[in-house]
């Protein structure tokens, strides 16, 4: 004890705390989903993903609007036309293409070439051997020869942003239609099963005993049927379309979230809050609808949140084994696999979906990552 | 217990694969077109006749199914209508050398990679090894093995030519299929790890371990890997699904000759048989996998060893 | 001072977490004697558990750090040492039964490797030799069967029975000192005092100084020769079971007391000590208790209490104790407590005579 030290009396004086000045002290309470968010703000993944996905989404509602060019508009004409972006000419985006030709010399190669793309000689702007007639297979010696192809068709004050496909259509446009409608199959997608989900986990948990016995019985059953032969069999049988592809995508996509909202529901039913309003006499809709759906919201959102990516997958993978939408319509998954027809040569073709794509799926992947760490009540301090 | 629980599986599976074999069944008579269409419409009326009679298609559809379910548990899966009418079976045997091979290479290869990746994410937690691992992990997850494929072919094969682009004649053309092909277990073996490890890492158990005066070494190999590496063996389930549909894409692409190329090119020209036949053999590995993962879990973990089910 | 064999001086713990710096003990002092028990009581967040972790160097890395301060055992300090060090007395002279034997005990390992992990370590032992020992621990702890027992895994034993596993393995290197967070807490009662009888017993026959981390203050006083009360990373109050039973001075032991229910406490109320703990990651000016303080005083929102001497034994830091502080005395209710317990106790002493 400090000898040393003179305390005023008055110091030790009873003084009167205001009541809540405990409480004060003590750090604010913040709500639930407040606390969520602050959370999710905090998760620099997610508000990347965020960003991604709100960027991707403006651009597919605008970006079809943005030039002059229709999607379904075929010109062979201008078939195969290269990327070109005023003032971007620096990213390679120059309206300029590279061939590769073959011959027994150098000039022989681009004179192939030059008539086989019919190209005027006075477009070539370089040419380089890439692969001498030595170490090639055939003997013929391979020549990149990179010509201005815009200038070539005389269409210097066209730009076609991301190049046009064999057709001749506009990928800038064709392509943002295309995420249109693979967000529009994965949004959709996501909510059947959230509804389908929701109300069959919701019944089979709140009901409980021999309901749920069969329902589950039911679900083990269609769980054992992996989702790829069912969607498969049922485009075979609906003809591939918008609404066939989603309603496959679905058939069996509610089996998650109906398990996950069951298990939550029987977690919840026997809690306090949820007898106390059965005793005051809310019936079993009500209850339902007032207290557990509230109460099960924050893992619905999560699960929904990985469905959409899931269901976006799904549609370009059908796509690309033949069995997604049908021409002039176009999902990123369609142009992604009419592109590897031509790719080799025309490498943009493929590589702007490609792009999109992959950063729609790691957009809503890192988003729903990041919401599942804000949301999850287990990770709740 | 154990065996009860065990047959009790084995009739779900059952069933399963039944309502698949019935569903392929109801959807062939369904499909527009008689299969001999395909053989470009010149046969007369007569003529169709006597081959619907001789493969049995006049029969009433329950005979027709019940011959078909039997012939299916025989493991004939009915004739092909594009190649000659070859069976279905036949065209399957033969094309599932390279499907396994490539598939095996894949998931082993990336689940120890997988494994790997996501133990060291979980021991240097929150540092940028757990960053990057992290990053390659969504990577993984996100992006279509198809898109994956189509970009490891372009520069890989076309640009920098250090892999053949296509076609399946020795070791070196199996890299960049199974690359593109093992991306994805890869990646969900490295995440589900990673969770796994820290949870495990922050158990009391591991906090006791440290209270004995183990040391880290020790703590990681001895007592967290075993217990993290346990329910890794759940996400075999997912990562077959993810086999499956990876083969058909990716077979296509680097032209390997397996069942997922066949698949795509019987879906082009409507080959209903084989088809369903492949469908039925993706439903059964499947569910096959399903329940061995089940049970191999059981099998390792000695908390369900003598308890025969979870918890 | 000369037969203490641990001595803590000043110790603070910090915590980073996405809010800010915890300081979840904040200058904690004291000194454990061979051969007794000190019980450290306090509410959960009050900084018991952090102090032990402290002690055995397991405040955990990058987030916890021990900022200051002086943890003195065998002419060592141990919040100096690294973590090499530290894993060599770690079991070996410190060890530590946790909270849940649900969850301490590895579940993939038998448990007599478990048990045989830190003998093999500290003592050299030889396979068969330790597998002998944890034969011995297993008896020792009241384990029937041990020679079957040894082979199973911790889901085959039932809460009470892992307990005393993670006793065995706490007791296998004889520790100089046991550090016990609630052993009890997540038991049933009457498993409680055969866990409790337990403990006493092996201190009598291996002389180990407890340290004994608790919320229960009815089990303090079966087990403990001291008490160190904690509130806000702090030790308030701290002197013998007796200092603190029937003499508290700390309006925190007070209210302590005050919501013990007693055996005969029928007509009487609980007395619920108001508000909550302190945010400590801003710790407020003054007396971190003046806040939930019945009997607040102006300086107790200027400037922090030292520890004020009651006795030889007993400190108290609380500024009531100060001479210029006005009278006070405990709330009736828990004057009815303490008196009532020191019946009963000598009543029991009685019987005993």
């Amino acid at each position: 004890m400090d000898k040393d030290h003179n305390y005023n009396p008055e110091q030790f004086e009873r003084i009167q705390l205001k009541d809540d000045a405990g409480e004060q002290l003590t750090r604010p309470q913040i709500s639930y989903w407040k606390d969520a968010w602050l959370r999710l703000r905090k998760n620099k993944g997610a508000i990347i993903g965020l960003f991604v996905l709100a960027f991707i989404i403006l651009l597919a509602l605008v970006g079809p609007f943005m030039n002059k060019y229709e999607f379904d508009d075929p010109n062979y004409d201008l078939a195969y036309m290269p990327p070109k972006v005023q003032g971007l000419e620096w990213l390679g985006l120059d309206g300029k293409q590279t061939y590769e030709v073959q011959g027994s010399t150098k000039e022989d190669a681009i004179t192939r070439g030059l008539e086989g793309y019919e190209i005027d000689e006075e477009f070539l702007l370089d040419s380089e051997v890439i692969l001498p007639a030595e170490e090639s297979d055939n003997g013929y010696m391979t020549v990149a020869m990179e010509v201005d192809i815009y200038a070539a068709r005389g269409l210097e004050d066209e730009y076609y942003w991301f190049g046009t496909d064999s057709m001749g259509r506009d990928l800038w446009t064709r392509i943002w239609k295309g995420t249109q409608i693979s967000l529009y199959i994965g949004l959709l997608a996501a909510l059947i099963d959230m509804v389908v989900g929701v109300l069959y986990g919701g019944i089979s948990g709140y009901y409980g005993g021999r309901t749920d016995n069969v329902m589950q019985r039911i679900i083990e059953i269609l769980s054992g049927i992996p989702n790829l032969v069912v969607v498969i069999l049922f485009i075979m049988l609906l003809d591939p379309g918008l609404i066939a592809i989603t309603i496959a995508l679905t058939i069996t996509g509610w089996i998650g979230m109906a398990r996950i909202v069951r298990g939550q529901v029987l977690k919840l039913k026997n809690q306090e809050f949820i007898l106390a309003a059965r005793t005051l006499g809310a019936n079993d809709k009500r209850i339902l609808m007032k207290h557990l759906i509230p109460n099960v919201t924050s893992v619905i959102i999560i699960n929904t949140m990985f469905t959409i990516p899931s269901a976006i997958f799904f549609e370009a993978f059908l796509s690309f084994i033949g069995l997604g939408l049908q021409p002039p319509y176009a999902s990123l998954g369609t142009l992604i696999d009419t592109a590897f027809d031509d790719y080799r040569v025309f490498p943009y073709m493929l590589l702007f979906p490609a792009v999109i794509i992959s950063l729609l799926m790691i957009g809503f992947n890192i988003l729903a990552d990041g919401m599942r760490d804000a949301l999850d009540p287990k990770m709740r301090r | 217990m154990m065996a009860k629980y065990i047959i009790q599986r084995i009739i779900y599976m059952l069933i399963t694969l039944f309502i698949i074999a019935s569903a392929t069944f109801v959807l062939m008579q369904f499909l527009p077109g008689s299969p001999f269409n395909e053989l470009g419409g010149k046969m007369t009326a007569e003529q169709e006749e006597i081959l619907l009679e001789e493969y049995g298609l006049n029969d009433p559809v329950p005979v027709q199914y019940a011959r078909y379910i039997s012939n299916m548990v025989q493991g004939d899966l009915g004739v092909s209508f594009q190649y000659d009418n070859r069976s279905v079976t036949s065209i399957i045997l033969d094309r599932l050398g390279p499907s396994a091979h490539l598939g095996a290479q894949a998931l082993v290869i990336g689940s120890i990679l997988g494994i790997i990746l996501g133990m060291v994410a979980a021991i240097r937690h929150n540092t940028w090894v757990d960053y990057s691992s992290n990053v390659i992990a969504v990577i993984g997850i996100s992006i279509p093995s198809f898109v994956f494929a189509g970009l490891l072919q372009y520069y890989f094969a076309v640009q920098w030519r250090i892999f053949p682009p296509s076609f399946w004649e020795g070791p070196i053309y199996t890299v960049l299929p199974t690359v593109a092909l093992m991306i994805f277990p890869m990646a969900i073996c490295a995440r589900f790890m990673r969770t796994e490890m820290l949870e495990v890492l922050g158990s009391d158990y591991i906090e006791l371990a440290r209270a004995k005066g183990v040391s880290n070494n020790t703590i990681m190999f001895k007592h967290a890997l075993r217990n993290a590496l346990i329910p890794v063996i759940t996400v075999l389930g997912p990562m077959t699904v993810s086999l499956m549909t990876g083969t058909l894409v990716i077979e296509q692409i680097f032209a390997v000759p397996g069942i997922g190329e066949q698949f795509v090119r019987s879906i082009s020209v409507n080959d209903y048989p084989v088809i369903m036949g492949t469908t039925m053999l993706f439903s059964v590995l499947f569910v096959v996998v399903i329940l061995v993962v089940d049970l191999l879990y059981g099998l390792i973990d000695p908390r369900i060893r003598l308890t025969g089910g979870k918890d | 001072m000369d037969d203490s064999i641990l001595d803590v001086r000043n110790l603070h713990v910090t915590f980073d977490t996405y809010g800010g710096k915890v300081q979840a003990v904040r200058g904690v002092n004291f000194s454990l004697k061979k051969g007794e028990t000190l019980a450290i009581v306090g509410e959960s967040g009050s900084g018991k558990s952090v102090t032990t972790k402290a002690l055995m160097g397991l405040v955990a890395k990058p987030a916890g750090k021990i900022p200051k301060g002086e943890i003195l055992f065998e002419d060592k300090d141990l919040a100096k040492l690294t973590e090499k060090q530290m894993q060599k007395i770690r079991g070996k002279d410190l060890s530590m039964i946790f909270q849940d034997p649900m969850t301490s005990l590895n579940p993939t390992m038998k448990i007599g490797k478990q048990i045989m992990e830190g003998l093999i370590l500290h003592q050299n032992l030889s396979k068969t030799n330790a597998k002998k020992r944890a034969l011995e621990l297993l008896e020792l702890v009241g384990i029937p069967d041990p020679v079957k027992r040894i082979d199973q895994y911790p889901h085959q034993f039932s809460g009470g029975m892992r307990q005393r596993v993670v006793i065995a393995i706490a007791l296998a290197c004889n520790p100089k000192i046991l550090i016990a967070d609630e052993p009890t807490t997540a038991l049933d009662v009457t498993i409680q005092a055969q866990i409790l009888e337990l403990m006493k017993d092996i201190q009598e026959k291996m002389d180990t100084s407890i340290i004994f981390i608790t919320h229960d203050l009815g089990v303090v006083a079966n087990v403990a020769d001291r008490v160190a009360v904690m509130y806000a990373g702090k030790i308030v109050e701290i002197g013998t079971v007796d200092d603190v039973f029937y003499n508290p001075k700390h309006p925190y032991t007070w209210g302590l007391l005050g919501s013990m229910p007693t055996v005969d406490s029928e007509e009487e109320k609980l007395i619920a000590i108001p508000g909550t703990p302190p945010d400590l990651i801003h710790p407020p000016k003054g007396d971190a208790f003046a806040a939930r303080n019945e009997y607040i005083m102006q300086i107790d929102l200027e400037e922090e209490p030292p520890m004020f001497k009651v006795s030889d034994t007993h400190y108290a830091a609380t500024w009531l104790l100060h001479e210029d502080a006005p009278d006070v005395n405990p709330p009736q209710a828990v004057k009815k407590r303490i008196s009532d317990a020191r019946r009963n106790k000598s009543s029991v002493e009685e019987v005993r005579d």
